[in-house]
């Protein structure tokens, strides 16, 4: 269901370009992804405890929420 | 309290795949009972041919590994009271099993993995006494309660990678690969971590297999630490080959998936985002490029050639989100008498730029040859339909033509 959601987000990127609310979602993706790629490097490399995965999932989620919005204003 | 339970049945060589039987029972004290009582119960009251596993009740054996309300757990340490009053209990046998009855599966794919990762101990050397290791050994508490497997198969039937790799081991024989891989005095540690990282990079650090262990295990951990002792074995060691990991097949979602609730909620928040925004997209909200067409002042009508085509440069702004396109076109105005035809200079062919021949009246392309006459109607060459015409109109002695 995540790829198709992902695919279609895409599918929909290329159709509408520059719709803003297209645009927004595309960031909010991009960083929603590299948050859950930040979390398997800190995890692989012990760098946070798997003890704390579910937190930590919380932390970088609210962390990419915040990188959105700064990209976001810093942009538009 | 009176209790709703569904319990998954199949049977080999059945009219069907499986499907889940209804039962009902009253349990009196649903902190003192167990799921395994629970299916105890309606074998011996209601169903004799109902089949399942179970051995010490106590959890330690791991027999009696299914999957409750959607979460893999052991039926004897699972409480009935676990499950909120009132909702219906479903019982199904682990995914990723082949079921030979009912609830009971068979564990051979499991243990064939689990034998592909050495899980024996080999000593190093012969030892006449037991060996000691100190409980603040940096390896004993690296293995914790690792050495505590059950081998149940609850992680197994909860990861979504195990099914559908067949090179991927999975969390439990990972787990016990871990454990004696961190022993010092194990003697196959090369052999055994090359086994162990042909296969565990095909973890997706889920989670999955550390949230249903009925042992408080987390084989993602033991599966982490695996990862990384490769890197500290490749900088000592020239002998770990590093086998491919094996194409990763389309995976399948698991029926239930009760446990990563959050995970679907976030999915359908993003859903419903994604069809709101079409429809904020579509009806609401205008898009950034708004594509409507708008009117643009081409020349004072008086400038226009009667019985000519007059040749104006247009220019003007398209903004398209954050951006502006800034275009300049030709527009070609024919006026005959009161008749006004305002032609779009773009060859209809490939778009090349369509200039006015008084001489021949005759529009055309020197590009490939395009040749319209005075009605813009193809003549000769390639374009497949006559020049486009702009919408136009006449307000306070000026010509103005319409564009997206």
């Amino acid at each position: 269901m995540g790829v198709d959601l992902l695919i279609a987000l895409v599918a929909l990127h290329l159709a509408l370009t520059y719709n803003l609310v297209i645009q927004f979602l595309l960031l909010l993706t991009i960083a929603f992804h590299a948050a859950l790629g930040l979390r398997v490097i800190l995890l692989d490399f012990n760098i946070v405890s798997v003890k704390y995965h579910r937190a930590l999932i919380w932390a970088l989620v609210a962390l990419a929420l915040a990188v959105t919005v700064i990209v976001w204003l810093s942009i538009y | 309290m009176r209790r709703n339970i569904k319990i998954f049945r199949y049977a080999p060589g059945g009219s069907d795949d499986g499907h889940f039987d209804a039962f009902t029972l009253d349990i009196p004290d649903e902190r003192a009972t167990t799921i395994l009582d629970v299916l105890l119960r309606i074998q011996e009251e209601q169903d004799p041919t109902l089949a399942f596993r179970f051995a010490c009740r106590v959890n330690m054996c791991g027999s009696c590994g299914m999957v409750i309300n959607g979460e893999e757990a052991l039926a004897c340490k699972k409480n009935v009271a676990e499950i909120p009053a009132g909702r219906e209990i479903t019982v199904r046998p682990l995914n990723h099993f082949p079921v030979i009855k009912d609830l009971v599966v068979d564990m051979t794919p499991f243990f064939e993995k689990y034998e592909s990762i050495l899980p024996f101990f080999e000593p190093k050397d012969a030892y006449s006494e037991p060996a000691l290791i100190s409980p603040e050994s940096q390896e004993r508490l690296d293995i914790g309660s690792a050495t505590e497997c059950i081998a149940c198969g609850c992680c197994v039937s909860s990861c979504t990678m195990a099914h559908d790799n067949e090179g991927y081991a999975g969390p439990a024989a990972l787990n016990r690969a871990f454990t004696l891989l961190v022993d010092s005095r194990d003697a196959l540690y090369v052999e055994r971590l090359d086994r162990a990282l042909a296969s565990c990079y095909n973890c997706r650090t889920e989670f999955n297999c550390t949230e249903v262990c009925p042992k408080g295990i987390s084989p993602t951990k033991a599966i982490k630490h695996i990862q990384r002792l490769a890197l500290t074995t490749a900088r000592s060691q020239e002998l770990v080959s590093i086998a491919p990991a094996p194409p990763v097949s389309t995976q399948s979602w698991r029926e239930a998936i009760d446990r990563r609730s959050w995970i679907t909620g976030s999915l359908g928040a993003a859903a419903a985002a994604v069809l709101g925004a079409i429809g904020i997209g579509a009806f609401a909200g205008p898009a950034s490029s708004t594509g409507k067409p708008r009117w643009i002042p081409v020349a004072a009508l008086a400038a226009l050639r009667e019985g000519d085509v007059t040749t104006i440069p247009v220019r003007y702004d398209v903004q398209s989100g954050p951006y502006v396109e800034h275009v300049a076109t030709p527009v070609m105005v024919s006026r005959v008498g009161d008749e006004i035809v305002c032609f779009n200079a773009s060859c209809p062919h490939l778009g090349c730029t369509v200039s006015w021949d008084a001489s021949s009246s005759r529009f055309r392309c020197a590009c490939h040859g395009g040749t319209f006459d005075r009605d813009g109607a193809v003549v000769a060459g390639p374009p497949p339909r006559g020049l486009d015409r702009y919408r136009f109109q006449i307000d306070s002695g000026r010509l103005w033509v319409e564009v997206a």
